[in-house]
């Protein structure tokens, strides 16, 4: 933690909070973002997985390492605090191929996995920035449900 | 949980052996970046931690700040990768000793990103080579990939990549500073757990041998 007002999410972990405070993760690169966000409780939900899928894991002790698993243990936690299924929006951030000459689509199947398990747990997709070749660091304002990313050499947006 | 078996805490001894086999690669690394610069080149050894791969990013404190990254593939006897970061302002005084230009975008100069891979792949080279000739193996690196983002996104797809195949990892971490000319750069090197014991066996080998 870096603030008050700031939770800083690691790799392979998640964080829910209301508003005012915010979510904030560094660095996704191939890695990816699912933020839900309850608009009427003004909960927020943030989780940053590396691999898309639990069912290949050696280790199957931090669900929140796995796109899929982790998606599941972060909906259970917002709703523990409080939102309904029901009422949760998704967006989704990173999945970005880094290594461009690298054949390796980790990136992808991220994002591949995010989205059905998404469309499986019934909750819409509201906005995304993925893939492309860059870094993203966002950040969840839960008083208003914007996500901020900022990049390195392409800016910054909101969605 | 019989994957558990995988996770190891290293002794005093044996933290202090990966130690110096980082000064050793790195000591290598600093002699070639002197011969290529011709200016004093300080090094310093962070540290060696076996960790749990997402552990990783915060043991090494990675940061948002924007880096040049190569990363290139550590094989045969080895299996690993290592990974060497310059910031902008060391790609910057590197390409004005090299080449007596500084200005213009680095993430719009091919020939800038095409030096620091030069450089970055003898760097890791001399590295690979000086423990290959002191631990009596064989080892190689590939061509580097290279990229310009957050310190912190390179290091996070590098290790996605690795937890495919491994859920720990060893991190051997050390930086070099040449003070006069303003380049600061950062070695990583990361190693799979059978590597790990493959070095630890071959150090402790050879403090068994009897001296000449």
């Amino acid at each position: 933690m870096t603030d008050s007002g700031i939770v800083v999410v690691g790799i392979g972990a998640c964080a829910v909070a209301r508003s005012p405070v915010k979510l904030k993760t560094f660095g996704l690169g191939s890695c990816v973002g699912i933020v839900l966000y309850d608009r009427r409780e003004r909960i927020g939900g943030l989780v940053h997985t590396m691999l898309p899928t639990i069912d290949n894991a050696r280790i199957k002790d931090n669900s929140l390492k796995y796109t899929d698993s982790g998606i599941e243990y972060l909906v259970n936690e917002i709703v523990k605090k409080g939102s309904s299924i029901k009422r949760l929006e998704a967006k989704l951030v990173g999945g970005a191929k880094m290594f461009e000459n690298r054949n390796m689509n980790i990136g992808e199947r991220n994002i591949k996995s995010a989205r059905n398990t998404l469309r499986r747990l019934e909750i819409p997709i509201v906005a995304e920035d993925t893939g492309k070749n860059y870094g993203r660091t966002v950040t969840l304002d839960t008083s208003t449900g914007d996500l901020l990313i900022r990049t390195i050499l392409r800016g910054d947006k909101i969605i | 949980m019989e994957e558990i078996e995988n996770f190891r805490s290293l002794s005093e001894y044996e933290y202090g052996a990966l130690k110096e086999l980082e000064n050793i690669g790195i000591g290598n690394s600093a002699t070639s970046l002197y011969k290529l610069t011709n200016s004093l080149v300080c090094t310093k050894v962070l540290g060696a931690k076996f960790e749990l791969i997402e552990n990783i990013p915060r043991v090494a404190g990675a940061s948002g700040s924007p880096v040049l990254g190569s990363f290139m593939y550590i094989e045969n006897d080895l299996k690993g990768c290592i990974l060497i970061l310059f910031p902008e302002k060391s790609v910057r005084s590197l390409s004005l000793i090299f080449s007596g230009e500084e200005n213009g975008k680095i993430s719009a100069d091919t020939m800038k990103k095409s030096l620091i891979e030069e450089i970055s792949h003898i760097l890791a080279g001399t590295y690979v080579t000086a423990l290959s000739d002191f631990l009596d193996l064989n080892i190689l690196i590939s061509t580097p990939y290279m990229v310009y983002d957050m310190f912190v996104s390179i290091l996070n797809s590098v290790l996605t990549e690795m937890s495919c195949k491994m859920d720990f990892a060893l991190l051997l971490d050390a930086e070099f500073l040449i003070k006069e000319e303003r380049v600061y750069g950062n070695i990583l090197t990361l190693f799979d757990p059978a590597s790990l014991d493959y070095l630890l066996r071959r150090i402790s080998e050879m403090s068994h041998q009897k001296p000449y």
